[in-house]
């Protein structure tokens, strides 16, 4: 029997911030994660050398590292961490940064994802993103991350059945959604399913609303202790659970499940509710199909029913089914930031920090991340839940 | 570019890809390379419309697939042949391309 894992308690969780995305930036990565870093001592009310944690995931800060942001942004810290699990980095991050509140290591962390965007960064990214993917993948008509995902979703479409206007609903929903959050790169245009399914084909069954737009952006959010936060006078949220696993179900040929499946179950144990109790969910959505793998993974329906499931269930804001991606989501906001967004929109719900998009009486959330194709699968899964205070 | 090759751990026994330099089974450092010559199943294949690269371009559309080999490992292949469905049995070999590349390809198994 494994160890009882530690609670999260005295944990607070606050002042989620968002330095707004662009689709190119001549920027660097280091302006949108200082910039992240000026918004949220404004929005807590502190003074920056409050700041003794520094949480840091970027694509984009190289061959500056976290030590480097650190001296540059006139910083002095005695906790510092980086967190390169690509889109899972956001939970991750969150959860490394409470456990330091938790020991004393430090009393208050600012955990920021943050990239920089432009035609060569994406492409080099893409060009040179591991050792196998170099070897293995790229040279087999260097798609990027549409040639695995490709094969993922059709498999999962051969297998459960799903079909492309299933997926279409997970994307028609989300730019619902960003129709009413000002700061989502597509949140201007509507999206009917129709134009989700004449649209350009990419790879396989993805077409052009299946991809997302990597761009350049950051988001960020202060983790302390209760205390702290309540000496600050701000709204906070508890963190009630969370977990991360990597390379689960290796044995598979094709991934058609994530490592939620792995930890679901004491997930909602430590959390002390089920997922009937969630008011709002982000899933990290690069493509849909990862998006049903986590409705699975998480207890929202049973496995291989997610595509049936999302045409039952009201996926928008205001639906009154499970409101979901609540701000447009990747697909509709933009891919900057290593699943921070996710995070970021949780918190901005349950504290009733939305502005249009704002879920009604929303006060536990639910943030999953996925992430980093090595090779033909991601291998990144976790997820936290969330909760207003009082 | 270097060939794609399988490897075999002399210690377990145990195949692997992609290339790595310890065995991801027992960690021995003993691993030989081996030309690819393996039957598999065809697990997905999908056509790829769009490319970073313009070498591909003028290829378009160009099939890719996952085949699981009879031997364990997993790997992407190019297929050649449209009529080869999920699921039906294929060989795995080293293909030279036009530009002097060499690619995996999945072909039926004779």
């Amino acid at each position: 029997m494994s160890p009882k894992v530690l609670d999260y308690s005295g944990v607070a969780v606050i002042a989620p911030v968002t330095v707004p995305y662009e689709r190119s930036s001549t920027r660097g990565a280091d302006w949108f994660i200082g910039s992240a870093l000026r918004k949220l001592i404004v929005e807590a009310g502190l003074q920056k050398q409050a700041i003794d944690g520094l949480s840091i995931s970027s694509f984009t800060l190289a061959p500056d590292s976290p030590v480097s942001l650190v001296e540059n942004l006139g910083l002095r810290l005695r906790w510092l961490e980086q967190v390169s699990v690509g889109g899972a980095s956001g939970v991750v991050a969150l959860r490394k940064a409470a456990r330091a509140i938790q020991s004393g290591d430090a009393e208050i962390v600012a955990c920021i994802g943050g990239d920089t965007a432009n035609p060569q960064s994406f492409a080099h990214l893409v060009s040179n993103f591991s050792e196998f993917s170099n070897a293995a993948v790229y040279p087999y008509g260097a798609a990027g991350p549409n040639a695995p995902f490709s094969l993922i979703t059709q498999h999962y479409m051969d297998v459960h059945g799903a079909t492309r206007a299933d997926f279409g609903q997970i994307a028609v929903s989300q730019r619902y959604n960003a129709n009413y959050y000002p700061g989502a790169l597509f949140g201007n245009k509507t999206l009917s399913i129709n134009e989700y399914l004449d649209a350009r084909k990419i790879a396989g069954p993805l077409h052009l609303y299946d991809c997302v737009m990597p761009c350049a952006g950051a988001d960020g959010y202060l983790v302390t202790s209760v205390e702290r936060a309540k000496a600050l006078g701000l709204p906070f949220a508890e963190l009630l659970a969370a977990d991360e696993r990597y390379n689960s179900f290796s044995e598979d040929a094709i991934q058609i499940k994530g490592g939620w499946c792995e930890f679901k179950d004491d997930l909602y144990d430590q959390a002390g509710i089920g997922p009937e109790a969630i008011d709002c969910l982000q899933t990290y959505d690069d493509y849909p199909v990862i998006v049903m793998h986590q409705l699975e993974g998480l207890g929202f329906c049973p496995l291989g029913e997610a595509a049936r499931w999302v045409n039952s269930t009201a996926l928008t804001f205001d639906g009154g089914g499970l409101p979901h991606n609540t701000n447009g989501g990747q697909l509709s906001v933009g891919q900057a930031g290593c699943g921070f967004l996710g995070v970021v929109e949780t918190l901005r719900q349950i504290l009733q920090r939305s502005g249009a998009n704002q879920v009604a009486n929303a006060k536990t959330g639910l943030v999953s991340g996925y992430g980093m194709v090595n090779y033909d699968r991601g291998l990144c899964s976790t997820a936290a839940i969330l909760k207003r205070c009082a | 570019m270097m060939p794609s090759l399988l490897q075999q751990c002399t210690e377990c026994q145990r195949y692997q890809y992609p290339q790595r330099h310890l065995c991801g089974h027992c960690l021995g450092d003993q691993l030989t390379d081996l030309a690819f010559c393996h039957p598999g199943i065809l697990v997905a294949a999908s056509d790829l419309h769009h490319s970073l690269e313009a070498r591909f371009t003028q290829q378009l559309p160009w099939r890719i697939g996952t085949v699981k080999l009879d031997c364990g490992p997993t790997v992407l292949v190019h297929i050649k042949d449209l009529g080869i469905r999920s699921g039906m049995p294929v060989s795995v070999k080293n293909a030279l391309q036009s530009d002097g590349s060499e690619l995996l390809q999945a072909s039926r198994q004779p």
